[in-house]
C-alpha cells in the first residue's frame, strides 16, 4: 500500500471520528421538549395538589386559549406570579387540612380575572375545601369583571330581558301596529329557552316595518321543529319577502339581550338578502401549542336562502339592527356581519358585549384544540374551562372583549334604562332613508 | 512555520461559483398533547454561490451563500378531518462554512466535509387544506399563502453541517461537483414558553451540483 493511500485512510479515519464526536455533541445540544398534557384529557385526574392543578390548567390555556394575539395577559409572567402562591397553598393544606375556597378563588381571579375572552367561564373543583366552606366550586368569568367599568353600563343591565319582554307585550299601547305576535321555543341541543316577538310596525305614512325580537339565537333549530316559532319566523320573513317596495319602510331585527346561540341563524338573517355566495368573517382555530400558532385565516361563507330572497340592496330597503350591551356571541356577531356585509344595513344601541369568537362543545376538543374543556359538572374532572373554539375576525379585526360599536349611538343609561329612544331612533333612522 | 505557510500559499487555489439541487427536510418536535397530528418531511430546492480556497492538495476551506426552502408537513388524522393538512415551506438563507478534505486523482476527487452554518429564516408559505365549521357542517378550503412571523419565530438558525462530494477538474479553469450536505439545526425555529418548552429543530439533507471557475 503506498504512503499516499496510507496518508489518505488516516485523514478518512479522523474525519469520522471528529464528524461522530461534533453529531454527538450536536444531538446533545438539542432541546427535549416539556410535557404537555392533552387538553381533550377528561377521564381522570392530571393533578393532585393545588400546585399541580395550577399548572395542568396554566399550560393548557397557553396552548389551547385563542386569543393570545390579542389579550394583553402575560401569561409567562402570571406563571412565575402565581406559581409560588399555589405551592404556599399546598404548604397550607399539609399543614391544616384544608384550603378556603374563597382564598383559591382569589388566586384564579388574578389569573384569569383579565382575559379577554368574553365567553371564558373558569371554574375549578377546590381539592380541600375548609369544613364551612359553602361550596368547592371557584367560578371566574372575567367579563362580569370587565362590563360593569363600562362607562354606559347601568345597575339593572343584568336584568333587562325581562324588561324588554314586558315592554314587547304592550308594544300595541305605544305604537300603531298591523300585526304582533309572540312565543317560546325549547332548543334542546343547547337547552336554551327562545323568546320571539314579531310585530308589524305601521309609519305615520301607512309603510309597514317587519320586527322581529329574539332573547336568543336559535331560528334554525325553531325552523326546523315546524311550531309555533317556525311560524312566527315564517311570518316575520314572509313579511318582508312579500311586502310590495312602496309599502315596506324598512326592516328591524332586535338584539337586544339577545344571549346567542346558533351560527347558522346568519344563514336566515343574512342569506335572504344575498344574490351569491358571500364571505361574512373570517375564522381560524389552534393549529399548535404556541401561543400564536393558529390555521390560516379562512373565509366562512353564507350561501343565498333559497326560501326566502329579497335584494334589498338593490331596492335599498334600510335593515336596521339593535343591539346593546346585554348583546352577546351571536347576539352580537349577527349585527356586526350584518353589517359588514349589506349596504343598507345601520345599526343602533350600544357598543355590544365583546364575546366574539364562536364555540364548540367539549366534544369537539379533538378537531380545534382548542374551545371548552373539562367537566362541567366538575365530577370527572376538577376543572371546567368554557372559552372560545375559534377566533373570528369580522371586518378584517378581532373584536374579541370589545363588542361592535353601532353606527350610532344610544345609550339607555341616558334614559334611565326606557327601550323606547333606541326603537324610535330605528324608526327615525328609516324615514329619513 | 514560514516553510508550512510557503507550502500552504504555494498550492493554494481558489475556486468560486453556483450551486443549485434539491433538498429534503424534516422536523423533529413534541406532538404537544394533540393526538391526531403527524409530522414529515417534504423536498425543496437548494441554490448559492459557493466559494472554496484551496490550501494544501487534501484541504480546503468552503463557504456557501444559499437560498434554501427547506419544507415539512403536517396531517390530520381524525376520520371527519384526515384531508386537512399544512405544508409548511420555510425559506432560509443559509451561510455553511465547511472544512473539505479530499481525496483522489487529479481530476477526479472525493471530498469530505464537515463544518457549521448559520441562517436566517426569510419567508413562511403555507399550503395545504384547513376547515371551517357552521354548526352542522364542515367546509374545507385549500389555501396557500405568505405569513407573517410572530414573535415565536426563532429567525436566525444555527448548526452543524457535514457530508460528502464528488468533483471533476474539466480544465485549468472549470470544475463541476456534486454534494450531498446533511444540515443539522442546533437552534429550534420555535420560541416557546420557558414554563412549557417546545423546541422543534429542521435538519435537512441536501443535493446540489455546483459548477465552479478556478482561479
Amino acid at each position: 500500500m503506498s504512503p499516499g493511500v496510507i496518508k489518505n485512510q488516516n485523514i478518512m479515519k479522523k474525519i469520522i471520528t471528529i464528524a461522530a464526536i461534533l453529531v454527538l455533541m450536536g444531538t446533545a445540544c438539542r432541546e427535549q421538549a416539556d410535557y404537555m398534557p392533552y387538553i381533550g384529557e377528561n377521564g381522570q385526574l392530571a393533578y393532585s395538589t393545588y400546585t399541580e392543578q395550577f399548572d395542568y390548567l396554566w399550560k393548557v390555556l397557553s396552548t389551547g386559549y385563542v386569543f393570545w394575539d390579542v389579550d394583553t395577559t402575560d401569561w409567562d409572567a402570571a406563571y412565575n406570579r402565581y406559581y409560588p402562591k399555589f405551592q404556599e397553598l399546598d404548604r397550607k393544606y399539609e399543614q391544616q387540612g384544608f384550603v378556603s375556597t374563597s382564598e383559591l378563588k382569589e388566586l384564579y381571579t388574578g389569573l384569569v380575572g383579565g382575559m379577554c375572552d368574553h365567553h371564558l367561564s373558569f371554574r375549578v373543583r377546590n381539592l380541600h375545601p375548609a369544613p364551612d366552606d359553602q361550596t368547592y366550586t371557584v367560578s371566574v368569568v372575567p367579563y362580569n369583571l370587565e362590563i360593569p367599568t363600562r362607562d354606559y353600563y347601568f345597575e339593572s343591565a343584568g336584568e333587562e330581558n325581562q324588561r324588554i319582554q314586558l315592554f314587547l307585550q304592550n308594544i300595541e299601547n305605544q305604537y300603531t301596529v298591523a300585526a304582533h305576535e309572540s312565543c317560546v321555543a325549547y332548543v334542546p341541543d343547547l337547552g336554551m329557552t327562545v323568546y320571539y316577538h314579531y310585530v308589524l310596525f305601521v309609519l305615520p305614512d301607512g309603510r309597514k316595518v317587519p320586527y322581529l325580537w329574539q332573547s336568543s339565537a336559535g331560528i334554525m333549530p325553531v325552523m326546523l321543529q315546524n311550531g309555533e316559532g317556525a311560524q312566527l319566523l315564517d311570518h316575520y320573513f314572509r313579511a318582508i319577502m312579500e311586502t310590495p317596495r312602496d309599502q315596506l319602510a324598512g326592516i328591524i331585527l332586535d338584539n337586544r339581550c339577545n344571549r346567542g346561540g346558533y351560527q347558522d341563524d346568519l344563514d336566515f338573517l343574512i342569506g335572504p338578502y344575498l344574490n351569491e355566495q358571500t364571505e361574512i368573517m373570517k375564522t381560524r382555530y389552534k393549529e399548535g401549542p404556541g401561543r400564536y400558532e393558529h390555521s390560516v385565516w379562512t373565509p366562512y361563507y353564507i350561501f343565498p336562502n333559497t326560501r326566502y330572497h329579497r335584494d334589498i340592496t338593490a331596492e335599498n330597503i334600510p335593515y336596521v339592527i339593535l343591539c346593546d350591551i346585554n348583546s352577546v356571541s351571536m347576539g352580537e356577531i349577527e349585527p356586526m356581519t350584518i353589517k359588514a356585509v349589506l349596504p343598507t344595513a345601520h345599526t343602533i344601541g350600544e357598543r355590544t358585549h365583546g364575546g366574539t369568537g364562536p364555540l364548540q362543545p367539549v366534544s369537539c376538543i379533538d378537531l380545534n384544540y382548542g374551545g371548552p374543556f373539562g367537566d362541567a359538572s366538575l365530577s370527572t374532572s376538577c376543572h371546567y374551562v368554557y372559552t372560545s373554539t375559534f377566533e373570528a375576525q369580522i371586518g378584517g379585526k378581532v373584536w374579541e372583549g370589545i363588542g361592535h360599536t353601532p353606527d350610532e349611538i344610544v345609550l339607555r343609561k341616558n334614559y334611565d334604562g326606557d327601550l323606547r329612544p333606541q326603537l324610535d331612533a330605528a324608526f327615525r333612522y328609516i324615514q329619513e332613508h | 512555520m514560514a516553510f508550512c505557510c510557503s507550502v500552504l500559499v504555494a498550492d493554494a487555489q481558489w475556486s468560486v461559483g453556483v450551486k443549485g439541487g434539491w433538498d429534503y427536510t424534516s422536523i423533529k418536535r413534541s406532538n404537544a398533547g394533540r393526538i391526531d397530528e403527524t409530522y414529515s418531511p417534504l423536498s425543496g430546492f437548494d441554490v448559492g454561490i459557493q466559494a472554496r480556497y484551496g490550501f494544501t492538495d487534501w484541504f480546503a476551506l468552503r463557504a456557501d451563500f444559499s437560498v434554501m426552502r427547506r419544507s415539512h408537513r403536517m396531517d390530520r388524522n381524525l376520520n371527519y378531518l384526515d384531508s386537512v393538512y399544512t405544508e409548511y415551506h420555510n425559506l432560509y438563507l443559509t451561510l455553511p462554512v465547511l472544512a473539505d478534505f479530499s481525496f483522489g486523482g487529479e481530476h477526479f476527487r472525493g471530498h469530505a466535509m464537515l463544518g457549521g452554518y448559520i441562517g436566517y429564516w426569510l419567508q413562511e408559505r403555507r399550503e395545504g387544506i384547513t376547515y371551517w365549521m357552521t354548526d352542522y357542517c364542515y367546509y374545507f378550503d385549500k389555501f396557500n399563502e405568505r405569513c407573517d412571523f410572530t414573535s415565536e419565530d426563532a429567525r436566525f438558525c444555527a448548526g452543524l453541517v457535514g457530508g460528502l462530494g464528488l468533483s471533476y477538474t474539466i480544465n485549468d479553469h472549470w470544475g463541476i461537483n456534486l454534494d450531498a450536505l446533511y444540515y443539522y439545526d442546533l437552534t429550534s425555529h420555535h420560541r416557546s414558553s420557558p414554563h412549557l418548552r417546545d423546541p422543534r429543530y429542521l435538519s435537512t439533507l441536501s443535493v446540489t451540483f455546483g459548477v465552479s471557475y478556478i482561479f
